[in-house]
C-alpha cells in the first residue's frame, strides 16, 4: 500500500468511525420522536405518536392550515359547536393525517382515512359540548400530519358557556339570618333566547318555610359578570322569603321555577342559610346542630380547652357569663370580648376547658353526653345549654 | 511489514479486505451525508425551541401575545414534535439557579386528589407536594408559595363537608410552605363566621403561617379581626416579595346575598392603591396580586397597576395551555383549575430574562404521591367517618325526600320480579360500588384509605343519593350496618325510588284482574329509555372527570338487562 493509498484508507477510516458514532449518538438522540422501528398503535383511534414514518427522500407532503384556532364566543349549556378546520396540501406527495390526543376528551375531531392529493383540501371538525358553563375554556387537539416540516398541528377553540336560562345568583347563599321574624332578599332570572318565557309556579323543598314570588323587570338589570348570561332579553326579579321554624342553626332547601315557552321545563335554585340567634356561636370543634362541643380525647393530666365565638348584636351591656353548671363538674367556662366598642357586631371568645384530673376512662358519647349549662346577662338569652362529647385517657 | 502481510494475505481475505474498506468508505460516506443533514435540519430544531414555553421566558422589554395569534402559515401554526412527550420532560429543565421560585395556584375547586377518580388524570394534593420536594430537597431551590382561593367545590361549598376538607387543605397547603391564601368566591360562601372561625383555631395552630390575604374584603364589619391581612411582605431566598390579593367585581354577585354585616367587599380599584403604598414602602424585591376575578378584569387591573411584577388570574380557562403574557413589564397569567397545574415563576433579579415562567401539569410519570398528604388525607378520612356515623351530625344534616315522593326498597325487592335484570346487575360492577372504596385502586394496593363514609364517593357508590349535590336522600344509604338493603349502585338510582311500583304490583299480584291506571303510571314512571339513560342518568356519575373513558355505546351492553317486554316477547 502505498502512501497515497495509506492516506486515502485512514480518512476512510476516520469518516466512518466518525460517521458511526454521529449515527449511533443521532439514533438515541432521536428516539423519544417515534423513529423507532415499531409503529405507533392507536388507542380507540388516538395516536399518542405521530404514527408516520418520517420521508426522507421523493415527494413530501407540506400542510397549510391557515386557522389553528377558533372563537366559539358564548355559548348556552346543552348546545355543541363545532368547528371545519382545512388542512391543505401545499406539497408535491400526497399528505396523511391522523388523530392524535385530544385535551380531556372534550373535542372529538373525525379524521378522514384518507390521503389529501398535492393541492387537495380536507376538513377536519372539531366539536365541542361543554357539560358546565365556564367563564372561559380553551380545548384543544393534536393532529398528525406526514408532512416532515410540520409534524404535529394542534388544533384549539376557545369560548364561554353560560346556562340559558339563568339565575344570578346561581344559589342563594343567605349568610346569617334572624331566627325568629321572616327574612327576604331577591335575585334575578334571565333568558337570552326565549322572549315569552314565563315563571309559572315555584315549587319548595320546605313550603312552609322557604317560598318565592317573581315579577318581570327591566332586563338590564340582570347583572352583566363574565360567566353568567349576557345582554338578557327578558328578565324576571326572584324574591325569597325564609321564614323562621322556632330553631336556630343552618338550614338549606331549593326551589324549582316551573317554566313555560322555554327549553327548560324548570330551573332548580339550591338555597342555604343559617338561623342565627341572638348570640350566634361557631367553633372548630362544635356542631351548631346538636350544640355540641367535641373535645376528642386528651390526657387526664392535660385536660382540655377548645374555643368558640360568639357574635352578638350589641344590647347595651358587656355579655357576661353569671354562671356555669357541669353535669360532671369536669367543664368550666370563660368569657373574653375581643371586638372594640362600637363595632356593629359584638365578639367574644368562650374557652371551654376539661379540667385535668379526671377519671381515666371517662366517656361522654354523642348519646350520652355531658351537658354544660351557661348563664347570661344576655336578656333574651338567659341560659345556654351546650352538650360535649370526649373520652380521657 | 504491510507489503509482506498483504503479499501473504490468502486471497480470500484480500477480497474480504477490499469489502471491508468499502463498507468503512460507505458508512464514511452515509455518516458524513447524516451529519451534514443535520446542519441542514438545524433550523426546524431551533424552532421548536422557540415554541417551548422555556424559550418564551417572559423579558420585561417584549411584550408577548396573551395566546399565540391566529397564525396566517403553517410555519407559525404548528410546534414541530413528533410525540406528546412534554409530561415526561423534566420540571424547569432549563432554568439555571434562581434566585427563588414563585409557585403559585388556584381554583383547585375541592380536588384535593387527581381531577376526578382516574388517576391517569392529572393534580392531586400529593403531586404536589412531591413537585415542591424536587424543587427544595433535589434542586436545593428557594421556594415561596401562594394559591389564589377557589379551594372548594362550587356546588358543594355549603355542606359542612366542605369544613372538613377546608381544614384539610390548610393543612395540606401549609406544609407545602404555602404563606398565603387568598379569598375566593367559595371560601366566601363558607360564609364570613365559618371563616373566622376556621382562622381562629389556625391563628394558634404551632407552626401554621398562610393566612388569607384579601386587599378589599372586610368580614364582620370589623378590620381588628386579624383576617384576613391586606398584604404579606415574606423573605425567601435572602429577597423580600410582597404579595397582596383581591375578590374582583366579577364574581361578587354570587356572594351577594350575604348581608353587609358580614361581607363587605370593596372595589378593587379602590383599596388597592393605598395597599401598594403600603407594600412599596416595604421595598420588596418582587410584587405579586392574585386576582380573583375574570381572566378579562384581571387583566385590566394588571394594565391599571404596573407596580407588580406577577399579576395571576384565578379566572380563564381549566386547561390553559402553556399560554403567559406580558402586560408591560407585568407576567400575567391564569392559574388554571381543579388542582391540575402549578404555576412556576423562576426570579433572576438583574439578569436579561429577571423571571422564567413554566406551568406544570401534575401528571403521575413524573410526581409520587407524598406520604405526608396520604397521612393528612387518613385523618381527613376518619374524620368524615366519625361524624358520618353520628346520626344529627352536620354533615349529614342536609338531607331532602326523593322529588318522586317515594322510597327506596332496595335491588332485592326488584329481583321479587325481575329475576333476570337482577342476576345481570348482581354480575355487574354496579354491584361493587359501595365495596370498591374499601378496596381503591388496584395501583394503589396498599396504600389505599377508605372512602366509605365520604359523601363525594357514596353518592355514586351507593343508592339514594343526588349523585351531583352528593346529598343522599331522606332515606338513601348510610352505611353498611344501617342500610345494607342499599350497598352498590342498584336498580333504583336509575330508575327511581321504587315503594309505589312495588306496592301497587304486589296489590296487583294478590287481587289479580288487569292494571290500574295507577299501575300503568308506576310502570311509566320507572322506565328508563336508553336514549334518556344516555342522556340524563348515567352522565350524572360517568362524567368528564370521574369516568374519563367513559363511551355510552360501549358501556352499556354490560348493564342492559331484560325488559318485562323482552321476557315477554322471550316466552
Amino acid at each position: 500500500m502505498n502512501m497515497k493509498s495509506m492516506l486515502g484508507a485512514f480518512l476512510a477510516l476516520v469518516l466512518a468511525v466518525g460517521g458511526t458514532a454521529f449515527l449511533v449518538a443521532r439514533a438515541a438522540k432521536a428516539k423519544p420522536v417515534s423513529t423507532t422501528s415499531a409503529a405507533p398503535v392507536p388507542v380507540n383511534g388516538v395516536y399518542r405518536e405521530n404514527p408516520f414514518p418520517t420521508v426522507v427522500e421523493g415527494p413530501k407532503s407540506k400542510v397549510s392550515v391557515p386557522e389553528v384556532n377558533f372563537k366559539f364566543g358564548a355559548m348556552p349549556l346543552g348546545e355543541d359547536r363545532s368547528h371545519e378546520f382545512v388542512f391543505k396540501n401545499e406539497g408535491d406527495g400526497p399528505l396523511k393525517l391522523a388523530k392524535g390526543p385530544l385535551m380531556c376528551k372534550c373535542t372529538m375531531p373525525d379524521v378522514p382515512d384518507q390521503e389529501v392529493k398535492p393541492g387537495e383540501s380536507l376538513s377536519i371538525k372539531l366539536t365541542w359540548k361543554p357539560e358546565e358553563t365556564a367563564e372561559e375554556f380553551y380545548k384543544n387537539a393534536v393532529i398528525w400530519t406526514n408532512d416532515p416540516e410540520n409534524p404535529q398541528i394542534t388544533l384549539s377553540v376557545e369560548g364561554k358557556v353560560f346556562e340559558d336560562p339563568g339565575a344570578s345568583p346561581r344559589v342563594y347563599i343567605l349568610g346569617e339570618i334572624p331566627w325568629d321574624k321572616d327574612f327576604e332578599t331577591s335575585g334575578h332570572f334571565a333568558t337570552v333566547s326565549y322572549k315569552d318565557m314565563e315563571i309559572e309556579s315555584c315549587e319548595s323543598s320546605d313550603p312552609e318555610h322557604i317560598s318565592a314570588t317573581w315579577s318581570p323587570e327591566d332586563a338590564s338589570n340582570f347583572p352583566q359578570v363574565e360567566g353568567a348570561l349576557q345582554s338578557p332579553i327578558k328578565s324576571f326579579a326572584v324574591n325569597v322569603k325564609i321564614a323562621p321554624n322556632g330553631q336556630v342553626g343552618p338550614f338549606s332547601g331549593w326551589l324549582k321555577l316551573k317554566l313555560k315557552n322555554c327549553i327548560a321545563t324548570e330551573h332548580k335554585i339550591d338555597v342555604f342559610g343559617n338561623r342565627a340567634g341572638p348570640i350566634a356561636i361557631h367553633g372548630p370543634d362544635y356542631q351548631a346542630s346538636m350544640s355540641l362541643i367535641d373535645l376528642k380525647r386528651f390526657k387526664s393530666a392535660e385536660g382540655k380547652k377548645t374555643r368558640l365565638f360568639m357574635f352578638l348584636a350589641p344590647f347595651g351591656e358587656e355579655l357576661k357569663i353569671t354562671e356555669v353548671v357541669s353535669k360532671s363538674n369536669l367543664l368550666s367556662a370563660t368569657l373574653a370580648k375581643k371586638s372594640q366598642d362600637g363595632a356593629e357586631k359584638e365578639r367574644y371568645e368562650l374557652t371551654i376547658e376539661a379540667k385535668p384530673g379526671a377519671v381515666v376512662g371517662t366517656v361522654f358519647s354523642v348519646n350520652a353526653p355531658d351537658d354544660l349549662m351557661i348563664k347570661t346577662n344576655h336578656p333574651k338569652v338567659p341560659e345556654i345549654l351546650f352538650k360535649a362529647k370526649y373520652i380521657v385517657q | 511489514m504491510d507489503r509482506f502481510h498483504t503479499d501473504v494475505l490468502p486471497r480470500r481475505l484480500r477480497t474480504g479486505k477490499v469489502a471491508l474498506v468499502a463498507v468503512i468508505v460507505l458508512i464514511a460516506v452515509a455518516g458524513t451525508l447524516a451529519f451534514l443533514s443535520h446542519f441542514s435540519s438545524a433550523p426546524s430544531v431551533a424552532i421548536a425551541q422557540d415554541a417551548s414555553p422555556k424559550s418564551k421566558a417572559p423579558s420585561k422589554a417584549t411584550p408577548t401575545p396573551r395566546k399565540a395569534p391566529e397564525p396566517t402559515s403553517p410555519a407559525a401554526s404548528v410546534a414541530k414534535k413528533n410525540s406528546l412527550d412534554s409530561k415526561a420532560q423534566p420540571i424547569v429543565k432549563d432554568w439555571p439557579q434562581p434566585a427563588f421560585v414563585l409557585a403559585i395556584t388556584g381554583q383547585m375547586h375541592g380536588y384535593i386528589e387527581p381531577c376526578g377518580c382516574s388517576p391517569r388524570q392529572s393534580g392531586g394534593l400529593a403531586r404536589r407536594s412531591d413537585l415542591f420536594r424536587q424543587l427544595r430537597e433535589d434542586k436545593k431551590w428557594p421556594v415561596l408559595a401562594v394559591e389564589t382561593g377557589g379551594t372548594l367545590n362550587y356546588e358543594r361549598v355549603t355542606r359542612h363537608q366542605s369544613v372538613l376538607k377546608f381544614n384539610m387543605i390548610l393543612d395540606a397547603l401549609n406544609g407545602m410552605g404555602y404563606r398565603g391564601l387568598g379569598l375566593g368566591t367559595e371560601e366566601l360562601q363558607l360564609t364570613p363566621i365559618k371563616l373566622f372561625s376556621v382562622y381562629s383555631e389556625r391563628n394558634v395552630q404551632e407552626g401554621f403561617d398562610m393566612p388569607f390575604v384579601a386587599a378589599n374584603v372586610v368580614l364582620l364589619g370589623s378590620t381588628d379581626l386579624g383576617t384576613p391581612q391586606a398584604y404579606r411582605i415574606l423573605d425567601i431566598g435572602g429577597k423580600k416579595v410582597a404579595v397582596t390579593s383581591i375578590f374582583g367585581n366579577e364574581f361578587k354577585n354570587e356572594v351577594s346575598l350575604i348581608s353587609k354585616d358580614e361581607l363587605t367587599i370593596a372595589d378593587p380599584a379602590v383599596a388597592l392603591p393605598p395597599v401598594i403604598a403600603a407594600m412599596k414602602k416595604e421595598n420588596p424585591d418582587a410584587m405579586v396580586l392574585m386576582s380573583y376575578d375574570s381572566s378579562e378584569a384581571s387583566r385590566a387591573t394588571a394594565q391599571k397597576f404596573p407596580e407588580f411584577n406577577v399579576v395571576v388570574s384565578a379566572g380563564g380557562a381549566d386547561d390553559p395551555g402553556e399560554e403567559y403574557e406580558m402586560i408591560g413589564d407585568t407576567l400575567f397569567f391564569v392559574s388554571g383549575m381543579k388542582g391540575k397545574h402549578v404555576n412556576l415563576v423562576g426570579f433572576y433579579p438583574g439578569e436579561k430574562t429577571p423571571m422564567r415562567f413554566e406551568r406544570v401539569e401534575l401528571d403521575q410519570d413524573r410526581f409520587k404521591r407524598d406520604p405526608a398528604i396520604r397521612k393528612l388525607m387518613q385523618e381527613y378520612q376518619d374524620r368524615l367517618k366519625e361524624e358520618w356515623l353520628t346520626p344529627g351530625s352536620e354533615v349529614r344534616a342536609f338531607t331532602f325526600p326523593h322529588e318522586s315522593g317515594h322510597q327506596f326498597v332496595g335491588a332485592k325487592a326488584c329481583a321479587e320480579c325481575h329475576a333476570s335484570a337482577y342476576e345481570v346487575w348482581e354480575g355487574s360492577n354496579h354491584a361493587n360500588a359501595t365495596a370498591s372504596l374499601l378496596d381503591g385502586r388496584p395501583e394503589e394496593k396498599g396504600e389505599w384509605i377508605d372512602r366509605t363514609y365520604d359523601p363525594e364517593c357514596l353518592c355514586c357508590h351507593a343508592t339514594g343519593w343526588d349523585a351531583s349535590g352528593a346529598i343522599p336522600y331522606t332515606d338513601g344509604f348510610i352505611d353498611e350496618k344501617t342500610t345494607p338493603h342499599l350497598l352498590g349502585n342498584q336498580c333504583e338510582n336509575c330508575h327511581g325510588p321504587g315503594s309505589e311500583h312495588v306496592k301497587l304490583e304486589k296489590e296487583l299480584k294478590a287481587k289479580g284482574g288487569a292494571p290500574s291506571t295507577a299501575v300503568a303510571a308506576s310502570r311509566k314512571a320507572v322506565h328508563v329509555s336508553k336514549a334518556n339513560a344516555e342522556k340524563k342518568v348515567c352522565l350524572k356519575c360517568h362524567d368528564f372527570d370521574n369516568s374519563p373513558k367513559f363511551d355510552f355505546e360501549k358501556y352499556w351492553p354490560d348493564i342492559a338487562h331484560p325488559t318485562p317486554e323482552s321476557e315477554k316477547s322471550a316466552k
